[in-house]
C-alpha cells in the first residue's frame, strides 16, 4: 500500500513538474523585480509565506482527485466496462476522447468474439453431425464383415481404429465445446469398465493379451457414465497398444477410491512420462510406434479434469504401467 | 416360426441383419416404405420389432408409439451408439430394450432370443437348429440328442451358438474368444480348451459322439 502510494505520488509530481516549474519562476520573476525597485525583502517573504498556504490546499485536493481517479480506473481493470455508463465521468477532454476511443475498441472486439464463437459453434456442430453420419457406414460395415478368416478380422481391426478415431474427434470437439453435456449420477464402476473392456475383445484375443477384473459389484461412485467410459476407452487403449505379452489388471481400490489399470507391457521412459499428457506429445514410445499422436493421453486428462477425478500415470520402461484413476473420496450430493 | 420386422433405413444394415436371423429360422421382414411404417406391421404381424430411431419422415419414437397403440408385441430399440439413449429412456419409450449399433449380430440375436422367451414362453414355438442329429435350442441353451436333453452353461451355449450359426465352416478359436469376451467372460486360450472340452463331453454323454471336430492350427467345425 505504502509503495502503491508511493508510486501515485512520484506519477503525480512527474505530471505536475512543469506547474511547479512554472511557479517557481513566476516567483523569481516577481522577487527579482520587487527586489531591484527596493521592496523590503520582509514583506516579500511574509506575501510568500501567505501564497504557500492555499498553495498547498490546492494541491493536496488536486492530489487527493489524481489518487481517487486512478484508484476508479484500476478497479475496473479485471471485467472490462461494457458502456459508458461502467466509466468514471470524463473529466478533461482527451479523456472523453479517450474513453470514446475504449469503447469503439470494445465493441470492436465484442463483435469479433461473437462472431469467432458462432463460427466455433457451427463448426462443431457440422463436426458431430459428421461424425454421426459416418458412424452409420461404420455399423453396416462391421455387419458385412462376417467371415471368420484372417482378412475380415484384419479389416474388422483396422474398422475399429477408425471408429476410435471417430469417437477421439468427437470427444475432442465435445470437450473444446463451451456447453458441456456432463450428466452426473450415481452409477456402477464395473458396468462401464466391462463394457469398455468388451469393445477391445477382438483386439486382445487376437494379441494374446490376458485381462483380470477385479470390481466388486457394489462398487458405485458419482460421474457422468459415458464419459468415464470415454476416459477408460484411452487409456485401454494405451494399455493394449503397448503391451506385447501378458495382459491387463483393472483393480478397485475402495480405501483410496482409485480405480487402477495396470499393464505388463513396454511402459514409459522416465524423462517422458512428466509430459505424456501434452497434447501431441508422443515421446520415446512414439518414435518407435509412428501411429501414436499423442492426443490419447491428452484427451484422458481432459475428460478426467471435467469429470473432477485424478489421473495419474506410474511406469517402470520394460515392466508396465499402471494408470490411476482417483474419485473424489468425499460423497458428492446429488441434487 | 416367429416373424421379425425391421425397421431400418440403412438398406446394408437392413439386409445384413435380415439375412442372419433368416439363418437363425426367422422369418424376417424389412420395412420398405417408411411412410407407412403401422400398414406394413398390421400386415405382417410380427412377434418382434427391430426399430431404429432415427427414420425418414418420422421417428422411431413416434413409430413405437404407434405400435404400442395397438399391440404390446416387444419392440427391441436399434439406435446409433451416437443417439445417446439410455435402457432407462428406451423403456420410458415403450420399447422392451436396446442394442445399440455397431452390435455384434451374435449379441442382437441373443437379446432377440431373450425378449421373445419372456414375452410368448413355450406357446410359441421357438426356432430350433439340428445338426447331426443334435437339436439345439438357442432360446433356452438345451440341447437334445435322441430324446435326452442336457442344460449348456453359458459359455458352453456362447461356443455352440457360434459353432451352429457357422456349421459346415471352419470357425477359430479367436473368434470363439473374442465370442465369449463379448459376454463378459474374460477367458484365456485354456479356458477356452477346457469349455469346448466340457461341452464335448456333454454331447458325447447324450449319444452324440464326435460332433464337434478339431482342425489343427485352424479351429473347430461342426461338419
Amino acid at each position: 500500500m505504502r509503495g502503491e502510494n508511493q508510486g501515485v505520488l512520484k506519477a503525480y509530481l512527474k505530471e505536475r513538474a512543469w506547474l511547479a516549474l512554472l511557479l517557481v519562476l513566476l516567483g523569481l520573476i516577481v522577487l527579482v523585480v520587487l527586489a531591484l525597485y527596493g521592496t523590503d525583502l520582509r514583506a516579500l517573504g511574509y506575501a510568500g509565506l501567505l501564497c504557500l498556504l492555499p498553495l498547498g490546499v490546492a494541491l493536496s485536493i488536486d492530489l487527493a482527485r489524481f489518487r481517487a481517479r486512478h484508484q476508479a480506473l484500476i478497479q475496473l481493470l479485471p471485467g472490462l466496462p461494457e458502456s459508458a455508463a461502467h466509466l468514471p465521468a470524463p473529466n478533461s477532454l482527451v479523456e472523453q476522447d479517450n474513453q470514446a476511443l475504449f469503447l469503439r475498441l470494445h465493441a470492436l472486439y465484442r463483435e469479433q468474439a461473437t462472431q469467432a464463437d458462432a463460427r466455433h459453434q457451427a463448426m462443431a456442430t457440422y463436426f458431430t453431425l459428421w461424425s454421426h453420419q459416418v458412424k452409420t457406414p461404420i455399423a453396416a460395415m462391421r455387419l458385412l464383415l462376417q467371415e471368420d478368416t484372417a482378412l475380415d478380422r484384419r479389416i474388422s481391426g483396422e474398422l475399429f481404429k477408425v471408429s476410435q478415431y471417430v469417437d477421439m474427434a468427437l470427444g475432442y470437439a465435445r470437450l473444446d465445446g463451451r456447453a458441456s453435456d456432463f450428466v452426473f449420477a450415481k452409477c456402477q464402476v464395473l458396468g462401464p469398465v466391462s463394457a469398455t473392456a468388451r469393445r477391445f475383445a477382438a483386439l486382445f484375443v487376437s494379441k494374446r493379451l490376458s485381462l483380470q477384473l477385479e470390481i466388486p459389484q457394489d462398487v458405485r461412485v458419482v460421474t457422468d457414465e459415458k464419459w468415464l467410459s470415454f476416459l477408460l476407452e484411452q487409456l485401454l487403449s494405451n494399455a493394449i497398444k503397448y503391451t506385447e505379452s501378458g495382459g491387463i489388471f483393472i483393480t478397485w481400490e475402495e480405501e483410496r477410491k482409485e480405480l487402477v489399470i495396470k499393464d505388463t507391457g513396454r511402459g514409459i521412459l522416465p524423462e517422458d512420462l512428466p509430459r505424456v499428457f501434452e497434447m501431441g506429445f508422443t515421446g520415446f514410445n512414439g518414435r518407435v510406434d509412428q501411429q501414436a499422436t499423442g492426443i490419447g493421453l491428452y484427451l484422458a486428462r481432459e475428460t478426467a479434469r471435467r469429470l473432477g477425478l485424478s489421473l495419474r500415470l506410474d511406469s517402470t520402461p520394460g515392466q508396465g504401467t499402471r494408470a490411476v484413476v482417483g474419485f473424489p473420496r468425499e460423497e458428492l450430493i446429488v441434487e | 416360426m416367429y416373424r421379425l420386422l425391421i425397421v431400418e433405413d440403412d438398406p446394408v444394415i437392413a439386409s445384413a441383419v435380415a439375412e442372419y436371423l433368416a439363418g437363425w429360422g426367422y422369418q424376417v421382414q424389412a420395412v420398405q416404405d417408411f411412410n407407412r411404417v403401422l400398414e406394413e406391421f398390421a400386415a405382417f404381424g410380427p412377434h418382434l420389432v427391430l426399430l431404429d430411431l432415427k427414420l425418414p419422415v418420422l421417428g422411431g419414437f413416434h413409430w413405437c408409439r404407434e405400435i404400442r397403440r395397438v399391440s404390446t408385441v416387444p419392440v427391441l430399440f436399434i439406435p446409433s451408439a451416437s443417439d445417446n439413449i439410455t435402457a432407462v429412456t428406451a423403456m420410458g419409450m415403450g420399447a422392451d430394450d436396446l442394442i445399440a449399433k455397431p452390435f455384434e449380430l451374435s449379441l442382437l440375436a441373443a437379446k432377440i432370443e431373450a425378449l421373445l422367451r419372456r414375452a410368448y414362453g413355450f406357446a410359441v414355438a421357438a426356432p430350433l437348429l439340428e445338426h447331426g442329429g443334435l437339436i439345439y435350442n438357442p432360446a433356452d441353451a438345451t440341447v437334445q440328442y435322441e430324446g435326452q436333453r442336457a442344460k449348456l452353461t453359458k459359455n458352453e451355449n456362447r461356443i455352440l451358438h457360434t459353432l451352429m450359426e457357422r456349421r459346415g465352416k471352419i470357425v477359430s478359436r479367436e473368434l470363439l474368444m473374442t465370442r465369449l469376451w463379448e459376454t463378459d467372460s474374460f477367458v484365456d486360450e485354456n479356458t477356452l480348451t477346457v469349455n469346448v472340452a466340457r461341452l464335448r463331453k456333454k454331447l458325447e454323454q447324450l449319444g452324440a459322439m464326435d460332433l464337434i471336430q478339431t482342425k489343427k492350427g485352424m479351429g473347430y467345425l461342426l461338419p
